[in-house]
């Protein structure tokens, strides 16, 4: 399994670089807009955050597309390799480029809002909501990437990373951060990864 | 449990409405090296990719060592070396990279033997896949199949693109590996002196059906073609059973039987011919009679 992961995360090494880009330039300004004002930053640090939901899209396009170009799953599937391993590895690699850009995001405006808005941190309850939600939103836009990324419409494909991320956004903006958005997230991503492992599975190689 | 690494039970595969295999039914031995031929598009490579799980049949069953093809558990993968048709190796990776990621993921490796093959085939390791010519990328695709010492190895046209010298190589690696005891290959191939040389049992697919399922030896020795001479013209009435093939030219009568036997030698003497001579079939010559319309069929 580990070498399946490897592999996964070798094939998709420049979606994690900029996964790690991406973190870093998201703490990088919360840690300036903190310190200069907060107010000015939500913009660029919401357009970032579209960039990298937008990401997570591609990456499930990405790995999907890939794979039937370079027929990869056909000639792992004659190693001793089930075809639930391989895609469990592709969905590990996926939620690792997630937790790479959350994580530190998450842990670096819990440390700030802590240290310099100890005032919003009183509501540590929201932190975690808002967390919770944008890992969803990403993993949901995640799998649906999985689901598209088997057009062989490049159009389609393209389409769909920029349309995605707005459609999940405008679900966060209709139903806010919390337990509502989170439950239809949470069917969202049980279909699409349903559908994913049925196709993948029952699919001739 | 049947002890047969491959069975086929009644395997019937449609493609968009049209039949492609009807009904094929046969078990190889362990041991045995069976060569399965068949004209191209006849379902050669469908038969091997339903039994290694790559696709799934219409009806009937496979299995594969034991254990049903469409479950096929990753143990069980491990036991088994495949050379595909085209050789579907994953051609944006470097040789050495492939060569890494199969060692990681295979239950059991041969680095020895691997790099004997390594230095014989004089494979480039620091190249991609993709820039390889047919020829390495086949002798590459066996040389990770045997690298696994594998229980079974499958082999769907291997030699494809490959030069003289290569092909008696890999012939020789197969016959090698066939020494070692209960080692099984299914060999798929369009080179049948290949196949002759190698092979133990046959099974031909014509037209989705298995005509032919029997030991090479059986095969040439129940499959007669005769040159049968008349006096006059040949008679049109010559009811002979299990008739493979019939040709008339002139005073002559060449005949492709199966399962010829003295009844058959009884009734073709009531005709009076002046003379009967039996001429040489090699495998080749009894792949093109059987893969004619309106065959016998040979199974045990």
């Amino acid at each position: 399994m580990f070498t399946l992961i490897k592999r996964e995360i070798t094939d998709h090494i420049p979606h994690l670089i900029l996964a790690v880009a991406l973190a870093a330039t998201m703490v990088g300004l919360l840690v300036y807009f903190t310190l200069v004002d907060l107010d000015e930053g939500v913009a660029v640090l919401v357009s970032l955050g579209l960039f990298a939901i937008a990401g997570c899209c591609s990456m499930g396009i990405a790995q999907v597309y890939g794979d039937r170009a370079n027929k990869i799953s056909p000639f792992l599937v004659t190693l001793p390799v089930t075809r639930a391993q391989i895609l469990t590895a592709r969905l590990v690699t996926g939620v690792l480029a997630i937790l790479i850009v959350l994580l530190p995001t998450v842990i670096a405006a819990t440390v700030l809002l802590d240290r310099y808005v100890p005032a919003l941190f009183f509501y540590w309850q929201a932190i975690v909501e808002v967390s919770l939600t944008l890992f969803l939103v990403a993993l949901a836009c995640y799998c649906l990437g999985l689901l598209i990324g088997s057009s062989t419409r490049k159009l389609l494909l393209v389409a769909a990373c920029l349309l995605v991320p707005f459609l999940m956004m405008t679900l966060v903006a209709v139903k806010g951060f919390g337990p509502q958005a989170m439950a239809v997230l949470g069917l969202l991503i049980l279909a699409a990864v349903v559908r994913v492992v049925t196709k993948f599975s029952s699919t001739p190689l | 449990m049947n002890d047969s690494p491959i069975v086929i039970e009644n395997l019937v595969k449609y493609y968009e409405g049209r039949c492609v295999l009807d009904g094929i039914s046969l078990e190889v031995p362990r041991g045995c090296i069976y060569g399965l031929l068949g004209r191209n598009g006849c379902g050669k490579t469908t038969i091997i990719r339903i039994l290694l799980g790559l696709e799934p049949p219409t009806r009937g069953r496979t299995e594969l060592l034991g254990q049903d093809s469409t479950r096929l558990s990753a143990q069980t993968h491990g036991r088994i070396g495949y050379v595909a048709e085209g050789h579907n190796l994953i051609q944006n990776y470097k040789v050495g990279r492939l060569v890494g990621l199969c060692k990681g993921l295979s239950l059991h490796w041969n680095d020895e033997f691997f790099g004997h093959l390594v230095d014989t085939f004089r494979l480039p390791m620091h190249r991609k896949v993709k820039e390889l010519s047919a020829g390495m990328r086949a002798e590459l695709n066996l040389a990770l199949a045997m690298a696994i010492d594998p229980e079974l190895l499958i082999l769907d046209d291997p030699t494809l693109g490959l030069d003289t010298v290569a092909r008696r190589q890999f012939l020789e690696l197969a016959i090698d590996l066939i020494q070692k005891q209960n080692r099984t290959i299914l060999f798929s191939s369009h080179i049948l002196a290949d196949v002759e040389r190698i092979a133990d049992r046959i099974g031909i697919i014509v037209a989705g059906k298995l005509v032919v399922d029997c030991e090479q030896d059986v095969l040439k020795s129940r499959v007669k073609k005769l040159q049968v001479l008349f006096t006059g013209k040949p008679p049109e009435d010559l009811y002979i059973t299990e008739i493979i093939n019939q040709r008339i030219e002139g005073r002559e009568m060449v005949l492709t039987v199966a399962n010829w036997n003295n009844q058959k030698q009884a009734i073709l003497e009531t005709f009076n011919p002046t003379s009967c001579t039996e001429l040489p079939m090699t495998l080749e010559d009894i792949f093109i009679e059987c893969s004619r319309p309106a065959q016998a069929i040979l199974v045990d």
